[in-house]
């Protein structure tokens, strides 16, 4: 039904010959790939894919989530999140470690609802724009 | 069962298909006034989260409610869905997703082409069209803002009919595409000139685009390509505001991004092009 097509160029690329014996250029995260492949397997899911009449993936959760892919990969320090769709159509990044967890969907309007637990820590919220808070929350090992 | 109001705007004119909204338009403060605007082609869109279930079969239910209106149906190719982050996603990466072609977009038609609405799953959109290239055959905003209205409003009623859940709109858009033409034995650097305030030496073609950021709530594209018509060149000045729609009635977020625009137009553009060229504040008719 639908498909996820992805390209790279020049991430963090200097343009300049002068500088590009100068600058350490950084390359993708290993798990955009895996990322991305996740993103396209839920786009692909039709109506009902759960049995329970689960929705489709809504188009603006998908551009919006892709977005945020984008903000992750572009971050230091981020682990893999594992993407899934919820019965909403909404998409859902997930990480879980041995220490803390987290959840964040992302709506139709790109706000993103998280859930955040670190031993007896945790908090819930939404966010959006840069997503700022959740990256802070994903960085702060 | 069809709703009255599809039958109640039968013929195809101007005075059917503005009708109830008009007096809140005609409230709209206008701001300028131009005799002979250049403009071909405008688009008041309203983008909305996906319609759940929607499918090919829905462009079909729909079409009784606006074929007396717009009977030449085509099928298109669905319109990917535009989002605007702040800030803009990250330069050096792109990553695009390619969305479900098969339910696609629907597309209706006027008899004489000057008008179509589309409508997908997640965009209801409303086109005007210039059928000639002589100036001063653009309506106004007004007019095309109240024929919109009152096709979205039977596209509501459409979905409501059809147990589908009203709209969420997202996003709200409008569009205004102008040709520039020099005048007779005016060069394009000439002209050029004298519109943008931008001396550019001689050149064979030329690119410029501009962006503009409202407050974190909208984004505006200002293009300026060269271009030409049976080897007459001229400019294509395309002008789109969206701003995303958070709560209240969405016709106040289309008015700002119009509104915007209109701003914008006479920031990028001098006033002497705009009362020699197109007669700005010529109320013989009134254009916005």
């Amino acid at each position: 039904m639908t498909e996820l097509q992805t390209s790279v160029r020049q991430y963090e690329q200097i343009a300049t010959q002068r500088l590009q014996g100068l600058t350490k250029q950084r390359s993708l995260p290993r798990w955009f790939d895996v990322c991305s492949e996740q993103l396209r397997a839920a786009s692909n899911l039709p109506s009902n894919w759960d049995s329970y009449g689960g929705y489709a993936a809504n188009s603006l959760s998908l551009t919006h989530s892709s977005y945020f892919l984008l903000r992750l990969v572009k971050t230091v320090g981020v682990l893999q999140p594992t993407i899934a769709l919820n019965a909403c159509g909404y998409i859902c990044f997930e990480w879980e470690t041995e220490d803390w967890l987290m959840t964040v969907e992302i709506n139709h309007r790109g706000v993103a609802s998280y859930y955040y637990e670190d031993g007896d820590y945790e908090c819930e919220n939404k966010d959006s724009g840069e997503y700022k808070t959740i990256i802070q929350l994903l960085t702060r090992q | 069962m069809f709703p009255v109001s599809a039958y109640t705007k039968a013929t195809i004119n101007n005075e059917a298909l503005v009708s109830r909204n008009a007096m809140e338009a005609m409230s709209i403060t206008s701001k300028l006034h131009l005799k002979n605007a250049p403009v071909v082609e405008t688009a008041l869109q309203i983008q909305f989260s996906d319609l759940p279930g929607w499918s090919t079969l829905y462009p079909g239910l729909y079409y009784p409610y606006i074929r007396e209106r717009f009977p030449n149906f085509t099928h298109l190719p669905e319109i990917p869905p535009t989002v605007e982050t702040f800030p803009a996603s990250p330069k050096q990466l792109q990553f695009q997703l390619r969305l479900n072609q098969e339910i696609g977009c629907a597309q209706f038609e006027t008899v004489d082409s000057e008008r179509l609405i589309r409508a997908q799953r997640n965009r209801f959109a409303y086109h005007w069209l210039s059928k000639s290239k002589e100036l001063a055959s653009y309506t106004s905003y007004e007019e095309n803002l109240e024929i919109c209205l009152n096709e979205f409003d039977t596209f509501s009623e459409f979905l409501q009919a059809n147990s589908l859940p009203p709209v969420d709109p997202v996003l709200c858009e409008v569009m205004y595409l102008n040709h520039v033409r020099p005048n007779e034995g005016e060069s394009l650097e000439a002209m050029v000139k004298d519109i943008f305030n931008t001396n550019l030496g001689s050149f064979e073609l030329f690119t410029l685009n501009r962006t503009f950021v409202k407050e974190g709530r909208g984004r505006l594209y200002a293009e300026l390509n060269t271009n030409f018509d049976d080897g007459s060149p001229f400019v294509t000045f395309q002008l789109t505001s969206r701003i995303n729609h958070a709560e209240g009635d969405f016709k106040d977020s289309l008015n700002d991004a119009h509104d915007w625009l209109i701003d914008t137009f006479c920031k990028l553009t001098s006033s002497s092009a705009r009362e020699d060229r197109w007669k700005e504040n010529d109320r013989v008719t009134n254009q916005r």
